[in-house]
């Protein structure tokens, strides 16, 4: 162990000023994240122009981790007969030991320790600091594994740079080809492919990196790399299992969940590409939670025992209004103004007269029609063939859908006043009002046209929050409305993200004598609240019905 | 003892012409022996496969026949055990150019349980080496020295020389030269060194190996190959004479008038004389000794000759 410390010292000597370059840079890209936090950002140009620095310095970091590899290795070369190490008293072993000691420091705890101060300040918890850590540790991994494997398999940087480039270049038509035949196989399919080429790949490597510095033969090694790689693409072109059921297990039920009735209502082709599209209607979820996301395996049916099947098929789902935002807010309805419902009663009336159609509501979370605040729709799109499709048109066939839910739970992050240079930090999340712009708006019959302020936001949010709301929160009034943001742009840490975004803020209306009037004291009482979608369990069901009626494609005639 | 023992040693480098089916054998059927305590010259001339064999014999390239044991193990075995006893230094060997002297001595140091830092510093000096500059700041000569004092500090039992003193001036090789004499007359050290430099070598080694086109022609000791090798000179005392058949290992036969010269390359006094006498009745022979120089050159046209009218 000693000599393999000494080794290191050795490397660490040699690297230092590369290595003090790679600090400098990762120091570049904490003081530029800052920036961006930053009032400046209420510019959008600034915060284009600083967001593209910050992705650009975090792709020349990659880059500077993937030549750093190759320098370390490369300082004690493994092919060829002229290094100065062989002849010496050092074993194989102990240089793979000081060379992984000195990635692992270099490129995965030095960014970890830079960075980890800047987590801090934003707010996260030790969870989301693991989470990007991990984050940080698997991009560096993916960085450097293919320069390790290069870098032993060579003695001079230019032919490294060389057989980069090829391997990229192969990387990408390989790639290409996967992404073009994509469309063909289920999804659960191709991410099984990708998982195992990877892994071939990752083990392959593992084997020629050793083997070369065990033994330093270079042709078995090549052989070895050669076979690796053509087993990787054979599996990522031609595997035939899914196995993303090993690791997608089917959910434990969620408390609450028992009561969750389930039955498909609907089937239709899709026009474009004629997949077949099974919806079915969720009811009776709980209210604190929403139904966000599941997986299904599908199969049809028909009376001669011809069966048709598929497997982990990504659910795509659709909500009915539902409470849990009122739970998560702790949103206390009130009673709404009498004036203002019967002005807009009267309204309604005169739109129905006029066979208009006004949703008042719209500012609400959206919601598929016809479904209850407990209910959902969650609908599976099984790729079929022409004859199978003319087949179920002709002979509905009998359906059973196994389907695991997930459900999210909205989690309140942050709640910022709505006032200009506030900024809080919390629960994974670091979040800046960075302006508030009024803008003109115009009175008519029917409401003032227009947006009343656009708010600047600029913030950096953890890893594990996958799904993030903004909400214009009334506790005056106890509404909530989604916000959109006109525009957003992020710059991409890779243990997060910082995002700037540019909402428009609609103030609560009053009818008052004839006119409408924004709400006094709305600006006061509206908050401007992140909300987190976070998984907090799920459920498994089996829907079943013998007669899978398919409603024929929308011709748009 | 040997301390390096080869038999039928056969290796090959990979190519890229096809016609030659991707590799070239250079070493074909070397067996040699170097006793413990020796200095073994391994001699050929450029291209010979002297680089290769070294090679073959410190596992930086695997053998394609036969086998060789340095230090008593398996060459392809050998590990940090034995190259803790093995000092290799080689013109080609790249140094890490970017450490001063001090820095390459700090860093070999603690590979060696057997490193003497009285060595050391005695050989800093003597070598008069600077050490604080640079490696790739220093002369060639200047490189070579700074290979051997960071092979020579640690008391090598084997030292493996590989064209010591190509490209040298006679200044520094005859530091070289010197502060390998006197290191190894510090301890019973053994020393295999390969060259085409005949007369530095000449001072160093017991023993010799000639090697040629890839192919070991003899090894024996300096001691026998220097008395079996003598310049014959024969005065005819009756005019000159018609040169007949002569002996196969009188080498490069000439005649001058009254003087014939030839090489007796199985020089035995009396036998030599007798033999001289049988064919030359009646001249005076008189045997010169040879320097290892212009026997190797002897060798190398006789081989040469060989070969063509073998080819023919």
């Amino acid at each position: 162990m000693n000599l393999t410390w000494h080794i290191f010292k050795k490397d660490f000597r040699r690297l230092r000023l590369p290595a003090l370059a790679w600090l400098l840079l990762l120091a570049a890209q904490v003081i530029v994240s800052e920036r961006l936090l930053s009032v400046r950002s209420a510019d959008l140009n600034w915060f284009l122009l600083t967001g593209t620095l910050f992705n650009l310095l975090e792709a020349v970091g990659l880059v500077v981790s993937y030549i750093l590899v190759a320098f370390l290795v490369l300082d004690d070369p493994l092919v060829g007969t002229e290094m100065f190490w062989v002849t010496r008293p050092i074993s194989g072993a102990c240089l793979l030991g000081a060379k992984l000691i000195a990635i692992g420091l270099m490129l995965g705890f030095v960014p970890v320790l830079v960075w980890l101060p800047w987590w801090l300040y934003c707010g996260w918890g030790w969870g989301d600091i693991v989470h990007s850590t991990l984050r940080v540790l698997c991009v560096q991994t993916i960085a450097v594994a293919p320069a390790l494997v290069i870098a032993t398999l060579t003695n001079q940087i230019a032919r490294f740079l060389l057989y980069s480039l090829l391997l990229l270049m192969l990387a990408w038509v390989g790639l290409l080809n996967l992404l073009t035949h994509w469309q063909e196989f289920p999804a659960s399919l191709v991410e099984t492919r990708l998982w195992m080429a990877a892994g071939l790949f990752l083990v392959c490597g593992a084997v020629v990196i050793g083997k070369q510095f065990l033994t330093r033969r270079l042709p078995p090694s090549v052989a070895i790399l050669a076979c690796g790689g053509t087993l990787a693409a054979a599996a990522a072109f031609w595997w035939p299992w899914d196995l993303t059921r090993i690791w997608q297990s089917d959910q434990k039920p969620m408390s609450g969940t028992e009561r969750v009735s389930a039955r498909i209502v609907q089937a239709s082709f899709e026009a474009a590409k004629g997949n077949l599209v099974v919806e079915c209607l969720l009811m009776g979820l709980p209210e604190d939670s929403i139904s966000a996301s599941g997986i299904a395996d599908v199969e049809l049916r028909w009376p001669d025992g011809t069966r048709f099947r598929q497997d982990h098929l990504k659910l795509s789902v659709r909500l009915g209004e539902n409470k849990s935002l009122q739970h998560a807010l702790m949103l206390q309805p009130v009673e709404e103004d009498s004036e203002t419902n019967k002005h807009r009663e009267e309204m309604a009336r005169e739109f129905k007269r006029r066979a208009l159609e006004i949703d008042w509501w719209k500012r609400r979370t959206s919601r598929a029609p016809g479904t209850g605040f407990d209910e959902a729709i969650v609908s599976a799109t099984l790729v079929i063939s022409q004859p199978i499709a003319t087949r179920i048109k002709a002979e509905p066939p009998a359906c059973s859908v196994w389907a695991r839910i997930t459900l999210r739970r909205p989690e309140l992050l942050l709640e910022l006043p709505l006032r200009e240079d506030v900024q809080q930090s919390g629960k994974g999340m670091r979040m800046h009002v960075v302006q508030l712009k009024p803008e003109k708006r115009k009175p008519t019959k029917y409401g003032m046209v227009g947006k009343s302020l656009t708010v600047t936001v600029v913030y950096e949010q953890a890893p594990d929050v996958t799904e993030m709301h903004f909400f214009q929160v009334d506790r005056g009034d106890g509404n909530a409305a989604i916000l959109s943001g006109s525009s957003a742009m992020s710059a991409f840490p890779i243990s997060g993200k910082i995002v700037g975004a540019w909402m428009d803020i609609t103030p609560p209306q009053l009818w008052r004598t004839d006119k409408w009037v924004d709400r006094p004291g709305w600006l006061e009482s509206t908050t401007l609240s992140a909300v987190a979608y976070r998984e907090s369990g799920g459920f498994n069901r089996e829907i079943h019905t013998d007669r899978l009626v398919v409603q024929e494609p929308e011709t748009g005639e | 003892m040997n301390i390096i023992e080869t038999t039928g040693l056969a290796g090959n480098y990979w190519t890229t012409e096809f016609s030659q089916g991707w590799r070239t054998e250079v070493v074909h059927d070397v067996t040699l022996a170097v006793p413990a305590g020796s200095v073994f010259a391994l001699l050929g001339a450029n291209g010979a496969g002297k680089t290769t064999t070294i090679k073959l014999m410190m596992n930086l390239l695997a053998p394609t026949q036969g086998e060789a044991r340095v230090l008593g193990v398996d060459s392809r075995q050998l590990g940090p055990r034995e190259y803790s006893k093995i000092g290799y230094i080689s013109e080609n060997q790249k140094l890490p150019d970017w450490m001063s002297v001090r820095q390459l001595l700090d860093y070999c140091r603690p590979f060696y349980p057997t490193w003497d830092a009285a060595l050391e510093k005695k050989l800093l000096a003597q070598f008069d080496l600077p050490p604080a500059r640079k490696l790739k700041q220093l002369s060639r000569g200047m490189r070579m020295k700074a290979r051997l004092l960071s092979s020579l500090a640690y008391r090598p039992t084997l030292l493996v020389l590989d064209e010591p003193f190509s490209g040298l001036d006679p200044l520094v090789r005859d530091e070289f030269v010197r502060g390998v004499l006197e290191v190894s007359e510090l301890g019973d050290w053994s020393v295999f060194i390969s060259s085409h430099d005949i007369e530095e070598v000449e001072r160093l080694c017991d023993w010799i190996g000639v090697l040629d086109i890839g192919r070991m022609q003899f090894v024996e000791s300096t001691e026998s190959l220097l008395g079996r090798f003598r310049r014959i000179e024969i005065s005819l005392a009756g005019g000159a004479a018609r040169l007949g058949a002569l002996p196969q290992d009188w080498l490069e036969p000439e005649q001058q008038g009254e003087r014939v010269r030839f090489i007796a390359s199985r020089y035995e006094r009396d036998a030599t004389e007798r033999a001289c006498c049988e064919q030359f009745p009646a001249a005076a022979v008189q045997a010169f000794p040879m320097t290892l120089r212009e026997i190797y050159v002897v060798l190398a046209r006789a081989n040469r000759s060989k070969a063509k009218g073998a080819a023919a």
